[in-house]
């Protein structure tokens, strides 16, 4: 998709007066956060599973090079293909060969962040593929055209009444004449209708939670049982995955799948927890014939070289933006690409563009709180700031900005005279706003006053009064 | 070799300031060491029941293996199904004396079959959680397809946790299976509303009858 | 916990929106600090931690603010002040600063060592346990992010507030959730800002309280121009002023009665 990021900050207004949205938003709260909560109530061993599977995770990375090669050597063991890709545009033609080379005519897709991150649809649909989203939520967004606004519930913004528009639409001219507003009759018809296009599809396109290294294994975590079918029922199936998302062995999987469902909606595990391992064998009663991964780097190994390489351990899981006091005023679509969020803030900059994604670094008050419910320990706040520096060195924040930051900091770093002058400044801005206590408007601060008053200083500042008093000072 | 590859592989071996040993990834491969594993001490089989009901699965304990069909021709009346039934080619389910009246088929299921029979490599009482996997008389989409899937397995079958399961697998001839499904209870979805519903595309219900003696 | 040398030699660090802003809480601070027997000083050279830069991407000017506050701080036995925000900045942040400075690293180290917020300092370090104070009226306690996150300060501000005489506190919910101050973010994206705000002040007046407290000077200026701005009546002081019993001034925002 196209990014919208650079209108962060007209997106993020709009969406503040979208009272449907924002009634959404205060539900992932109650269902997600307090899930979360709940389930790690019960699990005495959250932080020392943290720990773990963040020394995991960073020794995967510092022999990254050989965990990829050990997987590659058992998925080709196992009868599957692995194709590498450094950029969206290589691993988007990959797919459209393979697709081709297998005389495929309609593809099934599995919910997968990577998916969207290359753009497959567009490219699918582009060359003439039928294309059919199979989880529920990112049907409903592909009816709708439009993108996910949260990575673990992609469809949280919609309504039930757009979502039975949105059905009536589309499901007349496969003969459904009703328009349906109970929830059970909504989910039922979806079922009908995308069970006849599983039954139908060549190609079955699912990204990996995990990728074991160990066994050469695809793992896809649903609800659904979407992407289980997704890799079941077509003749090919095709694996889209970033090269982070490899870890040893069966066991480390294990240990992060028990972190990955709690942080995410609050389950202790998820109704389905698939492990594919290239195509079906001789004697099997079903699975694809083929088996393809596509590996693909998209600037994952310039972040592994930089200040932001603990963002590689991410496992998707969302816990960071269903806790952010910003992605849940202003939802997903207001940082305006594939990725929300604290982790989108992050990974949007660096694979879009700083100059088009500058505003996600800054819109965050570094509250910490994406930090402290992270399960594998990203320091969110740190790497946010560090694009920050980025910015700043790079010449990217404004130049108002750059110049006000160095007068201050020149007068800050003169005590006497910063002294004089708040000195100067405080009890006439102190005798100014006496009266009412307050500013409601004031010169230079519109972004202050916009939305709350300014209180008016004491008077006198502290530094004026302890000398006066006569108190000790060097 | 691909370019590609080359390419990504370079990358990261200059960000890590040089290649790394594959002796290192290999050995810590081969020792698969568990990581943390929660403590419980409940006894296996309770635990594992109640987790599957508290995700919605219904369960049933049966004391033998000739308890088995009745339970299920009860399950049936229950529902108000038809005794058609798609099952996996499974020793526990072999075994099975069918009434008169009974379709028994092992096949794999088309779209529109109603019942799924199969059994489970084990039953993982930390989560409430089956394990099955795929075979010649075990197709995967019997796992997903039917309307209702109804597994037997007996109480030796079940494990602690996941890593159990792992050992167990290891222990079975042959490779890694192609299909390896986690099953911890009926499809579901909250994508509407985030409110749940059933059914979303796997089965709308799961029963478990677990043979108790 | 360790034990406490009876009178350390304290270095106040007064934070520049107290010094500017509320002095009231810089001399609370201090009188706190004597109570609890402290020998209290307030080194001159000192105006900002260097936070706005540092926070901004410019870590230049945040390292020679740094080593200012290195300056003139690092001979106390203590580093102490009335925020949890502009002392996370001298504990957490100046040694990463300085990561790659070998000369200067462990002396940052040291400060970061001996640097505390003020209620964690009374009560995990001096192991203050009540105060002599009084104050009527029902609160609610408002945890800034970073006394929350930074310096693990929950428990002592309300083991503090117990004890003074004539206060209900009243908890308020969401109170681990930010309330959009966020330094330059609260005036970069006011629109975002101003809803973070507006959903702290409902759970405020949801509280019943008269009165909302907190331990940082930020979150007090956003909440209480938030409150005004809404015309809401809640009086709104910094928590040392209610412990040291000085609460017999204008209330922050508050107007001539």
């Amino acid at each position: 998709m196209q990014p919208n990021s650079q209108h962060f900050k007209a997106n993020a207004t709009a969406a503040l007066h979208q009272p449907n949205l924002q009634a959404a938003l205060k539900q992932l709260e109650l269902g997600f956060v307090a899930g979360r909560a709940r389930c790690y109530e019960g699990l005495p061993e959250f932080e020392a599973l943290r720990e773990r599977a963040e020394s995991v995770l960073n020794h995967t990375l510092e022999n990254l090079d050989a965990y990829l090669l050990e997987y590659e050597a058992r998925v080709v063991e196992a009868g599957g293909q692995v194709h590498w890709a450094s950029t969206p545009q290589e691993a988007r033609e990959i797919v459209l060969r393979i697709c081709r080379d297998a005389d495929a005519r309609s593809v099934i897709r599995g919910k997968s962040m990577i998916g969207e991150e290359i753009g497959i649809n567009d490219a699918l649909e582009g060359a003439g593929f039928e294309v059919t989203e199979s989880d529920l939520g990112e049907y409903i967004l592909q009816l709708g055209k439009e993108p996910p606004s949260h990575i673990v519930a992609p469809a949280i913004h919609k309504t039930k009444d757009e979502i039975s528009d949105l059905f009536f639409d589309h499901h007349q001219a496969l003969g459904f004449s009703e328009r349906l507003t109970d929830r059970s009759a909504l989910v039922a018809e979806a079922r009908q209708v995308l069970r006849t296009r599983f039954l139908d599809a060549d190609v079955g396109m699912t990204g990996a939670n995990f990728l074991i290294a160990e066994t050469g294994s695809n793992v896809i975590v649903t609800n659904e049982g979407n992407g289980d079918l997704s890799c079941t029922l077509p003749r090919v199936q095709i694996v889209t995955a970033a090269i982070d998302k490899v870890v040893p062995t069966l066991e480390d999987a294990s240990m992060l799948l028990r972190l990955l469902a709690r942080s995410a909606t609050g389950q202790e595990i998820t109704a389905y927890t698939t492990f594919s391992t290239g195509p079906r064998r001789e004697p099997d009663a079903d699975g694809p014939r083929e088996y393809h991964v596509v590996l693909i780097d998209n600037q994952r190994s310039e972040m592994l070289g930089s200040e932001l390489r603990p963002m590689l351990r991410c496992i998707r899981c969302g816990a960071c933006m269903n806790h952010c006091p910003v992605y849940g005023r202003v939802g997903g679509h207001s940082y305006g690409w594939v990725y929300p969020g604290p982790m989108g803030s992050v990974l949007t900059p660096v694979m879009v563009g700083l100059d088009e994604a500058g505003h996600l670094p800054n819109a965050c008050t570094l509250n910490g709180r994406c930090e402290t419910v992270c399960p594998v320990r990203i320091p969110l706040p740190d790497l946010l700031r560090g694009l920050r520096a980025r910015q700043h060195q790079q010449r990217l924040n404004s130049a108002s900005a750059r110049w006000a930051l160095g007068a201050w900091a020149w007068v800050a770093r003169r005590p006497r005279l910063y002294q004089f002058l708040t000195g100067m400044a405080m009890p006439i801005m102190a005798r100014l706003g006496r009266k009412s206590g307050r500013f409601s408007r004031m010169p230079l601060a519109g972004g202050w006053t916009r939305v709350r008053d300014l209180p008016a200083p004491q008077g006198s500042t502290f530094q004026a009064q302890w000398q006066k008093r006569g108190r000790n000072g060097s | 070799m691909s370019s590609a590859k080359e390419q990504v592989l370079a990358r990261i071996r200059a960000a890590n300031g040089g290649a790394a040993d594959p002796a290192i990834a290999r050995a810590r491969i081969e020792a698969h060491a568990r990581q943390i594993e929660p403590a419980f001490d409940d006894d296996l089989a309770d635990r594992f029941l109640a987790k599957l009901e508290a995700a919605a699965a219904t369960v049933a304990r049966v004391s033998a293996e000739d308890r088995v069909v009745t339970e299920i021709e009860a399950y049936l009346e229950r529902n108000g199904l038809d005794q058609k039934i798609v099952a996996g080619d499974e020793a526990v389910l072999r075994q099975l004396d069918w009434p008169p009246g009974f379709t028994v088929e092992q096949r794999v299921p088309r779209g529109d079959d109603v019942i799924g029979l199969t059994s489970a490599l084990c039953g993982i009482a930390e989560t409430g959680t089956l394990m099955l996997t795929s075979a010649a008389g075990r197709p995967t989409s019997l796992n997903f397809l039917p309307d209702y899937h109804v597994v037997v397995l007996r109480r030796a079958q079940l494990v602690a946790r996941m890593e159990d399961a792992w050992d167990k697998l290891r222990a079975e001839p042959g490779a890694m299976p192609r299909t390896v499904n986690f099953i911890s209870g009926p499809s579901k979805t909250a994508d509407v509303e985030q409110t749940v519903e059933y059914g979303a595309h796997g089965p709308r219900c799961l029963h478990v009858v677990l043979i108790d003696g | 916990m360790n034990s406490p040398n009876p009178s350390p030699r304290v270095g106040l660090f007064v934070t520049c929106l107290v010094d500017l802003y509320r002095p009231n809480v810089g001399f609370a601070a201090v009188k706190l600090l004597e109570d609890a027997g402290c020998r209290v000083e307030v080194p001159r050279a000192q105006t900002c931690c260097g936070q706005p830069a540092y926070n901004s991407g410019d870590n230049e000017h945040a390292r020679q603010l740094a080593l200012q506050v290195l300056e003139a701080f690092e001979d106390f036995d203590y580093v102490v002040g009335p925020s949890g925000s502009c002392l996370g900045m001298i504990r957490c942040h100046y040694p990463d600063l300085f990561a790659d400075d070998a000369g200067l690293k462990p002396r940052f180290d040291a400060l970061c060592g001996k640097t505390h917020e003020l209620m964690s300092f009374l009560v995990d370090v001096m192991q203050v346990e009540t105060v002599d104070a009084s104050f009527s009226g029902r609160v609610t306690y408002h945890d800034s992010c970073s006394s929350l996150r930074e310096h693990a300060v929950k428990a002592q501000p309300r083991q503090l507030l117990a004890s003074v005489d004539g206060l209900e506190l009243s908890e308020l919910e969401g109170t681990d959730v930010c309330c959009g101050f966020g330094g330059t973010f609260c005036v970069k994206y006011p629109d975002i800002s101003g809803r973070m705000a507006a959903d702290k002040v409902a759970a405020v007046e949801a509280s019943g309280a008269d009165t909302l407290l907190a331990g940082d000077l930020g979150c007090l200026l956003n909440l209480a121009g938030k409150l005004r701005r809404e015309g809401k009546s809640q009086r709104v002081y910094h928590v040392a002023e209610v412990l040291a019993g000085m609460t017999d001034i204008k209330s922050i925002g508050e107007g001539e009665r």
